[in-house]
């Protein structure tokens, strides 16, 4: 086992995320041998969830799309550079990241939210079912009437907090693999964690009863 | 505003599941579809970009090196053209040879400057006689006397035009009688 090999190993959580890890490397490799196609199944594993966790920070989804593919273009300018002491997916995200921030600052005063529509039935399903509305358009204003609530509560919380949050509670990462991708501790983003959530419950404790 | 009740597992639980709401936040195939488009494009620019980078790069470097090239010739070919010129000392009073400086001999109008310092020596054509007192200057006491000349103007090399002064040698048969015993040139310098 390589030395890059080995480091990145070391920094990878569960064997699905190590397994994933090698097969990105290999095609990383691909890439950086000349084979700018290979590039394009890169994008297609990460596209949803890069723009997921710009989506939840910007919380405007035109931005959002500009900037996921500002992540993709830079990652495949700079894929040469890549050099395995984290994984792929690390790297995109820290891409992702410092690209959102950088966004987030020079936008700062003049920012608007535009939402996506909220599609996926199985996430949305157990709340639908403890609403108290009659009809199916009840259910959709209160789930609309949610949705604002929840973004409310999410923009209110500062860029550092909004992206732990995001990571962890969405896109699913542990608390080591989000220390690597924002440079901070475990313990720094455990700590921002718990204030985000208790942040959010007191927003949104409406809908937490 | 931060929750001041105590959270419960549940509580945290139920949080993580309201959060979780924002995953169904998701674009549509419509928007992917767009997307896929304008990323490509985008990173077909940035390939463009890319290689037109190192076209322009390599264009410039080319034409400084051109440019240089032309430069390095121009002022070789002046660096030499100067060279030769000062060698062939078309540069008047200026210092050619690592020797010394040239040093001007000043010539005379009309006179050619002398390879050497002609003499002549003049004889005195009297027989020696005791009775014969040499130039009283001279202290002859009858022996042969000469008189060593040095030429100081220009000799003409067929008939030397001697410009001494005519040297006269007199005998001096008393203190108070003195004759002339002649002269005549008997060497001259080119002849030594």
């Amino acid at each position: 086992m390589s030395f890059t090999k080995a480091i990145s190993k070391s920094l990878v959580s569960s064997p699905e995320r190590q397994k994933e890890a090698d097969e990105d490397l290999v095609i990383v490799r691909k890439i950086q041998d000349g084979d700018v196609d290979a590039f394009d199944a890169l994008i297609l594993k990460y596209r949803e969830r890069v723009y997921s966790v710009i989506y939840n920070l910007t919380s405007n989804r035109e931005d959002a799309s500009d900037l996921t593919q500002e992540t993709f273009i830079k990652a495949f300018q700079s894929i040469n550079r890549f050099k395995s002491k984290s994984s792929f997916f690390t790297w995109l995200y820290r891409i992702a990241l410092n690209t959102s921030l950088t966004y987030l600052r020079k936008n700062k005063l003049r920012r608007f939210f535009s939402f996506e529509k909220m599609v996926d039935e199985d996430h949305t399903e157990g709340f639908i079912e403890n609403m108290t509305a009659d009809s199916d358009s009840d259910k959709a204003a209160l789930m609309s009437e949610l949705q604002e609530k929840l973004n409310d509560a999410f923009q209110k919380l500062s860029v550092k907090h909004r992206t732990v949050i995001t990571l962890f509670e969405i896109d699913g990462l542990s608390h080591k693999e989000i220390a690597e991708i924002v440079g901070a501790s475990v313990g720094t983003v455990r700590s921002r964690l718990h204030y985000a959530k208790q942040f959010l419950q007191g927003e949104l404790k409406d809908y937490l009863r | 505003m931060l929750s001041k009740k105590p959270k419960t597992p549940a509580d945290d639980a139920r949080l993580s599941e309201l959060i979780r709401l924002k995953k169904s936040e998701r674009p549509d195939a419509s928007f992917w579809d767009q997307f896929d488009r304008e990323l490509r494009n985008r990173q077909l620019t940035a390939l463009v970009q890319t290689r037109s980078w190192r076209e322009r790069a390599g264009a410039i470097a080319l034409i400084v090196l051109r440019k240089s090239a032309v430069f390095t010739a121009t002022a070789s070919i002046l660096s030499l053209g100067l060279f030769t010129a000062h060698k062939a000392g078309l540069f008047p009073g200026v210092m050619t040879d690592s020797k010394g400086p040239l040093v001007e001999t000043p010539i005379a109008q009309g006179e050619e400057p002398l390879s050497e310092t002609p003499i002549f020596v003049v004889e005195n054509t009297v027989a020696a006689a005791s009775d014969v007192v040499a130039d009283a200057s001279l202290d002859y006491l009858g022996a042969p006397s000469y008189k060593v000349h040095r030429i100081t103007k220009q000799s003409v090399p067929v008939s030397y035009r001697i410009m001494a002064e005519p040297k006269q040698f007199k005998a001096r048969q008393s203190p108070t009688e003195q004759q002339s015993l002649g002269a005549k040139i008997i060497r001259t310098g080119n002849q030594f």
